[in-house]
């Protein structure tokens, strides 16, 4: 491997890297939703640097070899400089809508935080100039440092805080400096040398690895409790988690409803775990004594307890321990705890055990490190009593909206079906959601457990059901069998006692659905009965928000969004009031206009002005570059959302796709280049390659819909590594022939117009940035296999392009 | 806010969240004796301070949690929470009379919260109702 190999390799590996890490940052200082920013930003690095390349063309010529080692030596200290300096942007998205220089600043680091990017997508599309016959040889090294980068930061933040990421990253950089820079000559290498000195020093110096975190998220508030503070921490990929101890931490699952707070004692003493800053989940001390937790009898998620007997309970999200809790106060048999955090495991098995009184080791607990919907797959069928949900997400992120586009395969028809058949015959399925205002979670969930009860063969699932709500939580009951006499009126003793409405209950009447916390009308009781009528789909078409269910082809349980209701959101929003805003839909929307609107500016502006009169067949390299990145980045997201169900953790699907893609697809790009390099010139030959990797694409992704569902379920109980293993396997083939198309077209743009070589790899990487994004949004409206299908049409689009770039005669 | 706790010259009221005192003045005002406590130790003070040096003498300021509510002078015939707390303290419904209100935003801190008015009727029923989205600073810090 030659030295500008090995630099180029190192460099995709940066990009990449930096990438996820600076996601996770900024989850961590704002909000999650806005870490689709980051999307926005490295595309905007990659558009300019391909234009600017494109554009100064002719300064460049023989001084590729030099500025590729500047880039790369701006690049190792830009990635801690930029990092710090982005950190010194006094950016509150808080604040966005009511402070004008909100906007500012965040232009600024928009600007500040593009620069890396900028520099890596500089070197790589001067590696191209250098080697402009072997595009695909250095496009494989790009593509396999990408696909082990992404890898590799996954692994890195297992042990490293995202902050520090790009201090870790300085010394691959330096690394990719001295790769690039050895290829230099004497006197150049001299004269880099005094600056390379300083700038590598400059970054680890002003590495502050210091997160500016919103005064407005849940941590920031904790901090300033009376008494407050930080008493342990921990890292993964998935959350960064804060330990807080505060006499006046007081987090309840849901209003104490009726509480007598005077004859059975306050709360046990808390300590809150917050999770990237912001969501909070308690934990109890716990001393082994159950009469403190009492007041957990108070709130609607005890509703389960009442139709069942010392049940043998499994708690999805056991998060602090809270719902556990409350199942060992209400007599559980036994307690199954899943978890999908390793972070909370540690805290709470190690340096919080002597607070959570080692509920997690009891004999009567079992504590499960794995994704909810996974473990209950595993689960032999009919062997629990009670699924229970706790409430996953906080109170705050589910007011704002934040998961708007996460997608959970835990609430979807399908997911309700597989609980249903996990259950024991008396069995029940409990799930307790915030209710928001005006309501739609707990209608989705109850529409979206009538629809899994029909296709689970239940004729009238109106008798299997209850919903009781407070002010602030709603839990619905799915029983595996009708509701008895004796059960319903447990139901409805359970809520006359705790001052709670039932907004279902089979048999209930209007006038008793709306008792304690008044309605103006009993919406949940209207909803109920419509959705267990024949006005269903009447009442989904006609509500406000969208309240149909998700399925695992729409996993988007927390999309409410509707376009046809714009017009009263705008209208809130115009009076100050946000509550009926999906600020994650809204994030992503911004992201996809910004995008566009960029890659308008910055890509295809340029273009027109820079190609006029250069001759004709530029259209369809635009249609061409364009098309393989968005076609390209819809089957990635595609299938990342997909196999995120199989991996069970969201990071290990991430981190697997992206590795397979990239590295498959690298490899498929080097067997083309040995191709194309052996028959460069012969244009019908380049061409068919093309179209049968197109052909090949498409049969493949086909084969993928219809074989996927069934190998997942196949498999659905096999051990991490081996689900990783044929995750892999899998996407290789189609991964690979993936490969072929983009570097094959540049090898033709090389050849027939070199000049447009940057332009090209600009326009693709800001067509893929603007892809990722498009895709998300694609999948919520319209589902992964549209989403899949568009693709094809995208990779058939491409081809046609290459036919009328064939046209082109040599420049 | 005032006027939903629907209070009058004979009542007896408990707020939470002194601040400057200014709502203590309105309701000193109104009824016979105001209540108030403020967790932030120097807002109380001055507050204390301003309110005596104004002649108000029905109303009697102290430092603490209000989640806690003022049990030795409870029951009250109106509450009134001027921040937001994720729920509605329990203690404070236990020190609502027969027949009062208490008007308290809830919600978490910064995000859009909800006026709730709380009325325990004669029978001892807790009925609540939801009045509108507000925002107000979060129920408990340190100062």
């Amino acid at each position: 491997m030659r030295r500008l190999h090995a630099a180029i390799l190192l460099i995709g590996a940066l990009g990449i890297s930096y990438e996820i890490a600076l996601m996770r940052v900024l989850s961590i200082a704002q909000w999650h939703h806005f870490a689709y920013m980051i999307i926005s930003v490295a595309m905007l690095g990659f558009a300019v640097s391909g234009t600017v390349i494109a554009l100064l063309r002719r300064r460049i010529e023989g001084r590729e070899r030099l500025l590729l080692a500047a880039g790369a030596l701006a690049l190792s200290s830009s990635l801690t400089i930029c990092f710090t300096l982005s950190q010194m942007v006094p950016f509150e998205t808080f604040r966005l809508t009511s402070e004008p220089a909100q906007l500012r600043h965040l232009l600024i680091l928009y600007l500040i935080l593009a620069v890396p990017f900028f520099l890596v997508s500089w070197c790589v599309a001067l590696g191209f100039l250098i080697e402009p016959r072997r595009v695909g040889r250095l496009y494989f090294f790009n593509m396999i440092g990408s696909g082990l980068g992404a890898a590799a930061v996954v692994a890195l933040l297992f042990w490293v805080r995202p902050a520090s990421v790009p201090l870790v990253l300085t010394a691959p950089a330096a690394l990719a400096f001295s790769l690039a820079a050895g290829g230099l000559g004497r006197r150049w290498q001299l004269g880099l040398l005094i600056p390379a000195a300083l700038m590598l020093a400059a970054g680890p110096t002003t590495g502050g690895q210091q997160i500016r975190a919103s005064e407005y998220k849940g941590l920031a508030h904790a901090l300033r409790l009376p008494d407050a503070r930080v008493v342990a921490r921990s890292q993964s990929p998935l959350s960064e988690l804060t330990a807080i101890a505060s006499s006046a931490i007081r987090e309840t699952p849901g209003q104490l409803s009726g509480y007598p707070m005077r004859e059975l004692g306050e709360l046990p003493e808390q300590i809150g775990l917050y999770f990237d800053g912001g969501s909070v989940s308690a934990l109890s001390r716990f001393d082994g004594a159950l009469e403190p937790f009492a007041f957990l009898d108070y709130v609607t998620g005890a509703l389960p307890y009442r139709l069942t007997d010392r049940p043998e309970t499994l708690v999805v999200g056991a998060g602090g321990g809270i719902e556990v809790l409350s199942a060992l106060y209400h007599g559980a048999r036994h307690v199954t705890a899943v978890e999908v955090d390793p972070g909370v495991h540690a805290l709470v098995r190690e340096e919080l055990r002597e607070h959570s009184g080692g509920l997690y080791e009891r004999e009567d607990v079992t504590l499960v490190l794995a994704e909810g919907r996974g473990y209950v797959e595993g689960r032999p069928d009919g062997s629990l009593d009670l699924i229970q949900f706790a409430l996953l997400d906080s109170f705050s992120a589910a007011s704002a909206g934040v998961h708007a586009l996460a997608e959970s395969y835990l609430y979807t028809t399908e997911a309700i079906q597989l609980y249903l058949r996990k259950l024991s015959p008396d069995g029940v399925l409990s799930i307790t959601r915030w209710l928001k205002t005006p309501p739609r979670d707990a209608i989705k969930l109850f529409g979206t457990m009538v629809e899994a009860a029909e296709r689970a063969g239940i004729a009238e699932p109106g008798l299997h059901l209850a919903f009781v709500r407070s002010w602030n939580t709603g839990t619905i009951v799915l029983s595996r069998a009708p509701l008895t006499e004796g059960q319903m009126g447990a139901v409805r003793d359970f809520a006359s006692e705790r001052g709670l409405d039932v907004s279902y209950l089979p048999g209930i009447q209007r006038v008793d659905a709306n008792r304690f916390t008044v309605l103006d009308e009993p919406i949940y009781y209207e909803a109920a009965t419509a959705l267990l009528s024949d006005r269903r789909e009447q009442f989904y078409r006609d509500y406000a928000f969208h309240v149909r269910p998700a399925s695992d082809d729409r996993p988007h349980f927390f999309r409410f969004f509707r376009w046809r209701s714009a017009g009263r959101f705008i209208e809130g929003a115009r009076h100050g009031w946000f509550n009926f805003v999906e600020w994650g839909y809204v994030a992503l929307v911004a992201t996809v206009a910004q995008a566009a609107i960029m890659g308008f500016l910055l890509v295809l502006l340029p273009l027109i002005l820079f190609a006029r009169g250069s001759g004709d067949g530029l259209g369809a390299a635009a249609v061409y570059f364009a098309a393989l990145g968005f076609a390209y980045m819809f089957l990635e997201i595609a299938f990342i959302q997909r196999f995120m169900l199989f991996l069970a953790y969201p990071v290990y699907a991430v981190a697997v796709v992206l590795t397979a893609f990239l590295v498959f697809s690298g490899l498929g790009a080097y067997a083309a280049d040995r191709r194309l390099a052996a028959i460069v010139g012969e244009r019908p030959e380049a061409l068919k390659l093309v179209r049968i990797a197109v052909l090949l694409i498409a049969a493949i992704g086909l084969a993928y819909l219809v074989v996927i569902p069934v190998v997942f379920r196949a498999a659905a109980g096999w051990p991490d590594p081996g689900r990783i293993a044929l995750s892999l396997l899998l996407l290789s083939p189609l991964a690979f022939f993936m490969g072929i198309p983009f570097p094959a077209g540049l090898q033709l743009v090389s050849d027939r117009r070199s000049r447009l070589v940057p332009w090209a790899w600009g326009l693709n990487g800001a067509a893929s940035v603007l892809g990722a994004a498009l895709a998300t949004l694609l999948a919520v409206h319209l589902g992964f296999r549209a989403v899949v299908i568009l693709a094809f049409a995208c990779y058939a689009a491409a081809a046609a392009a290459l036919g009328s770039m064939h046209e082109w005669t040599d420049a | 806010m005032t006027e939903l706790l629907e209070v009058g010259a004979e009542d007896r009221v408990l707020e939470i969240g002194t601040g400057s005192g200014y709502q203590a003045a309105v309701l000193a005002e109104i009824v016979e004796r105001v209540f108030t406590i403020e967790i932030v130790e120097p807002l109380a003070a001055s507050a204390r301070a301003r309110l005596e040096e104004l002649g108000y003498e029905n109303v009697d300021v102290r430092h603490g949690d209000g989640y806690f509510g003022w049990e030795a002078e409870a029951p009250f015939d109106g509450i009134i929470v001027t921040a937001a707390a994720s729920h509605i303290p329990p203690l404070l419904v236990e020190q609502l009379r027969p027949g009062a209100r208490m008007v308290i935003p809830v919600g978490p801190p910064f995000q859009v919260q909800t006026l709730m008015l709380i009325e325990r009727q004669a029978d001892g029923r807790v009925v609540q109702r939801s009045l509108m989205p507000v925002r107000f600073v979060p129920f408990t810090r340190a100062e």
